[in-house]
């Protein structure tokens, strides 16, 4: 575990380092914020789109991430946003540990926890920031825990669900979880024993849990509605996962790779451990969002079956267990810790500026109400707080419907009806990245002018009609 | 394997011949590759029998690429069933694929060589070799080929543990079975189709390559998820071959890299998955104990199943007649009013078609993106996306017409800039100045 601890460390300041600087690189904090400041303010979450946009006003919208919004909120408002984001390292972290705890619960090896420890950090790098399924990793890992120790502990799990509903839907996937662990352990009794009857009880507690929420049940509707929203082909997260990407190459697939070759099922009869496997290895090649996941939930059973063949007192495990080279590996540990955050504080790609702060800002500037569409929906998300601005579609997309999102396709992409779709809304602020296909149409166009070109971004407003409103 | 035989051979045809229709524009460019031997093949098979003659062919190489794949499984060891599972599986990762293409001998070929190099004696060596220099003389596929026995060679030498004689021998036959697979023995030293243009080029390419996932749950990704589980239930070291492993990850590492492999990866996986299941259930050895029609009915509703499972998740396999994959109306617009473009397709596919039907218009590129010159793919992908400089790419390499889709960016961007749709089919238009 030591050796977890300090892979967990360097991982650690890495993703720490991100979370400090956060809010210049997404621009989903601008809308978690906005929610959180709403809920503080009126004591409920909205159910409806209002006229902060001007697309889908009164749209029901299911705002899973009240919870996480509102902590945002209370950060921003307090001015100390450092503590969520060491908040969030700190899950990511805790989601490492708990993994590696497990694995040591099941007799794994020295060197088997560390690799695996690593693979898991590793398929945490690319889905990591201030977010509310950071929270989920660690409250999957300690779901996965109660799960291991089984007993009357298992009814743990059902409000770990609880609480992981309460931050993000993603804990939809807990009931399925806990109820192909149920039918593993059904698989290895093969009969209706008490721990099989508590496991479905446990699972059945779990589908309930995910309604302990101030949505209800729209929380679980929402979550089936998502994997057929048109959507999720926009967003990077739920594309399939790749070989170049590193989270898959590093993180989940030597996982995959060491199940597949040791079995995770079947030698020791552990048909708990083969469910789960046939639920999130192929869910790892399904969507980016779904790697960490994965790592998570199979890291300790690769780690226990590497560990068939790297045994407790093969050499590497020897050396690793002496206390000098724990030493060793603890001091290298704290140096990486230390330079890693000083060495990436000189990439702008982790701790600039990139987001169109300036842009919104010039916007807001202009006299009168303004119809915004942004190139990318998430930049929206800065113009919420801006009570002469209201977005095309905004970061929250969810609730949008279809044919608002198709919209939006159609002029990001210059679809042969896009001028008539920003007509047809009244849109008379456009944001783009300087260079893109949009940008280079409304340059041609006489009756769009620019009015900011900084940063890389661009500003072009209607020529002739100042506002939406005004 | 007697006993499903047949029911083997009717499962594999059916899979094939639900022909995924847009291979067609794929398939013609394929005919004309100087290189390879088994586009004229089939190109006389086409003028000389007709279509349905073709796809009969690409069928029954398909079957038997999966009948040889189940027949390695049987040769592991396993039962009936397990090569009857074996087959099932290489078929649902063949079905994204199957139809009218060269892939076909590729899969026969790879299949061909799974077989040998699990045999493991003399004779098997040499034979390698011979299907190795005919793979490589049909179909570009050979360097993959090549993988495999260099990948076996690599499994024997951590299983042997020894350089010993037998392993030299060994290594021999597999280096020249590699060498004849890599150099293609009639375009000496080689033409293009090497391990870099299939592979590492698939990397250039980034996002023109396909991907495994989709975004839906299809068959061809079913296949490939039920090989990973059951390897993942009973674990690839239960046989204690490296040789194994050594070859499944790497033909699973290809087909994340392309999904064209992924049915490459079901040839060489799904034998080895189903010899780890087979392995745990020893009395299921016994089985299956009666005769073929006592499972008929079953093998039947097994077919019907698996091939509405293929049209519900691949829609385009229904489709008949099959239709062309790149815009045929307009290649023809162009013939006429056109003869010598200079032609960019914002999806290279429906360039594919050009070569075939216009040969003196020239395709900044077409889907063999693995030997397209890099500037080539440089100039497609800068107008395909409109990147900021696409203009004066584009004015460089002298392109004068764009076939587009009319939701691309660029078609916008274009007409903007004073070109006009010169003809339409469908939502694909053709753009001049």
């Amino acid at each position: 575990m030591r050796i977890a601890f300090a892979i967990v460390a360097i991982f650690f300041s890495r993703m720490l380092i991100g979370a400090l600087y956060y809010p210049g690189q997404d621009a989903d904090l601008g809308w978690q914020s906005w929610l959180g400041s709403r809920v503080l303010q009126s004591h409920h979450i909205p159910a409806h789109l209002g006229t902060e946009t001007f697309t889908a006003v009164g749209a029901p919208w299911v705002a899973q991430e009240w919870l996480f919004g509102t902590i945002v909120a209370w950060t921003y408002a307090h001015h100390n946003f450092y503590l969520i984001a060491i908040a969030s390292a700190l899950a990511a972290a805790g989601a490492l540990l708990v993994a590696a705890y497990r694995a040591k619960r099941r007799g794994a090896t020295t060197a088997a926890i560390a690799l695996t420890t690593a693979c898991a950090s590793f398929s945490m790098l690319q889905a990591f920031g201030v977010r509310a399924q950071i929270f989920g990793w660690l409250l999957l890992s300690v779901l996965m825990l109660v799960l291991d120790i089984e007993g009357p502990w298992v009814f743990l799990a059902i409000p770990i669900v609880a609480l992981w509903a309460n931050f993000h839907a993603s804990a939809v996937l807990a009931p399925v979880l806990v109820g192909a662990w149920a039918i593993g352990t059904w698989i290895e009794d093969r009969a209706w024993t008490p721990r099989v009857a508590r496991n479905v009880l446990t699972a059945s507690g779990c589908v309930l849990a995910i309604c302990l929420t101030p949505l209800l049940g729209e929380l679980p509707r929402y979550a089936l509605s998502l994997q057929t929203s048109p959507i999720r082909q926009t967003i990077a997260e739920w594309q399939p996962s790749d070989i170049v990407d590193i989270a898959l190459y590093a993180g989940a697939l030597p996982l995959i790779a060491l199940c597949a070759y040791f079995g995770v099922a079947a030698p020791r009869e552990r048909w708990r451990d083969g469910m789960l496997f046939a639920l999130t290895a192929p869910m790892a090649f399904m969507a980016v969002r779904h790697l960490p996941i994965c790592a998570l939930t199979i890291a300790p059973m690769a780690a226990q079956r590497l560990s068939s063949v790297l045994g407790p007192y093969v050499r590497l495990n020897v050396v690793l267990n002496e206390r000098l080279t724990q030493a060793v590996i603890a001091t290298a540990a704290i140096v990486c810790a230390i330079v890693i955050p000083m060495d990436l504080k000189s990439v702008k790609a982790i701790t600039g500026l990139t987001l169109p702060r300036d842009a919104i800002a010039t916007v807001a500037s202009v006299p009168g109400t303004h119809n915004l569409y942004c190139e990318d929906f998430a930049w929206c998300s800065l113009a919420l707080t801006k009570p002469n601005l209201r977005t095309f579609v905004d970061g929250r997309c969810d609730p949008f419907p279809a044919s608002v999102w198709n919209d939006y396709v159609a002029v990001e992409h210059l679809h042969p009806d896009w001028r008539s779709v920003l007509a047809r809304y009244n849109v008379n602020a456009v944001l783009t990245k300087r260079g893109r296909p949009l940008a280079q149409a409304l340059a041609l166009r006489t009756d769009w002018r620019a009015i900011y070109d900084a940063k890389g971004y661009e500003v072009f407003v209607r020529s002739g009609r100042q506002t939406a409103r005004t | 394997m007697s006993r499903f035989g047949p029911a083997l051979v009717a499962f594999a045809i059916a899979a094939a011949i639900v022909s995924r229709s847009p291979l067609l524009a794929e398939f013609l460019v394929q005919l004309r590759d100087p290189n390879l031997l088994g586009g004229p093949i089939f190109a006389a098979v086409l003028t000389h029998f007709g279509y349905a003659c073709v796809l009969a062919l690409c069928a029954a190489l398909a079957a038997c690429a999966v009948l040889v794949a189940a027949w390695r499984a049987r040769v592991r060891g396993t039962t009936d069933w397990h090569a009857t599972l074996a087959a099932a599986l290489v078929a649902l990762t063949m079905s994204g694929r199957a139809g009218l293409s060269l892939d076909p001998i590729g899969w026969l070929c790879a299949a061909s060589c799974a077989l040998l190099l699990e045999r493991d004696d003399d004779s098997s060596g040499y034979q390698l070799i011979a299907v190795m220099a005919v793979w490589s003389l049909l179909q570009g596929g050979a360097t993959l080929g090549s993988l495999l026995v260099l990948c076996a060679l690599i499994g024997k030498l951590t299983d042997d543990g020894s350089f010993d004689a037998s392993y030299r021998k060994r290594a021999l036959q597999y280096g020249a079975a590699i060498v004849v697979g890599v150099l293609q023995l009639h375009a000496w030293p080689w033409h293009g189709y090497g391990a870099h243009a299939l592979y590492l080029d698939a990397l250039k390419a980034g996002a023109q390559r396909d991907r495994l996932w989709n975004g839906n749950i299809t068959a061809p990704a079913i296949g490939f998820s039920a090989i990973l589980i059951v390897a993942g239930w009973y674990g690839l070291r239960r046989r204690g071959r490296m040789t194994d492993a050594v070859t499944f990850f790497a033909l699973l590492v290809l087909t994340l890299l392309d999904a064209r492999m992924l049915p490459y990866f079901g040839i060489v996986a799904a034998p080895v998955a189903v010899d780890a299941l087979a392995s745990y259930y020893v009395l299921a050895r016994s089985r299956p104990r009666g005769t073929v029609r006592s499972y008929a009915p079953g093998v039947i509703a097994l077919c019907v199943a698996f091939i509405a499972a293929i049209v519900v998740t691949e829609p385009k396999v229904a489709m008949w007649p099959p239709a062309f994959g790149q815009p045929a109306p307009l290649i023809a617009y162009l013939k006429e009013h056109s003869p010598a473009p200079r032609v960019l397709c914002t999806h290279p596919r429906w360039c594919d078609g050009i070569a075939y039907v216009v040969p003196q218009a020239r395709a900044v590129a077409d889907d063999r993106t693995g030997i397209t010159p890099r500037e080539a793919l440089k100039v497609q992908a800068a107008v395909a996306n409109a990147l900021p400089d696409w203009q004066t790419l584009m004015q460089a390499d002298r392109v004068n017409t764009v076939i587009a889709s009319e939701d691309d960016s660029v078609a916008a961007l274009l007409t903007a800039r004073g070109w006009h749709v010169r003809a339409a089919y469908l939502t694909q238009v053709v753009l001049q100045p």
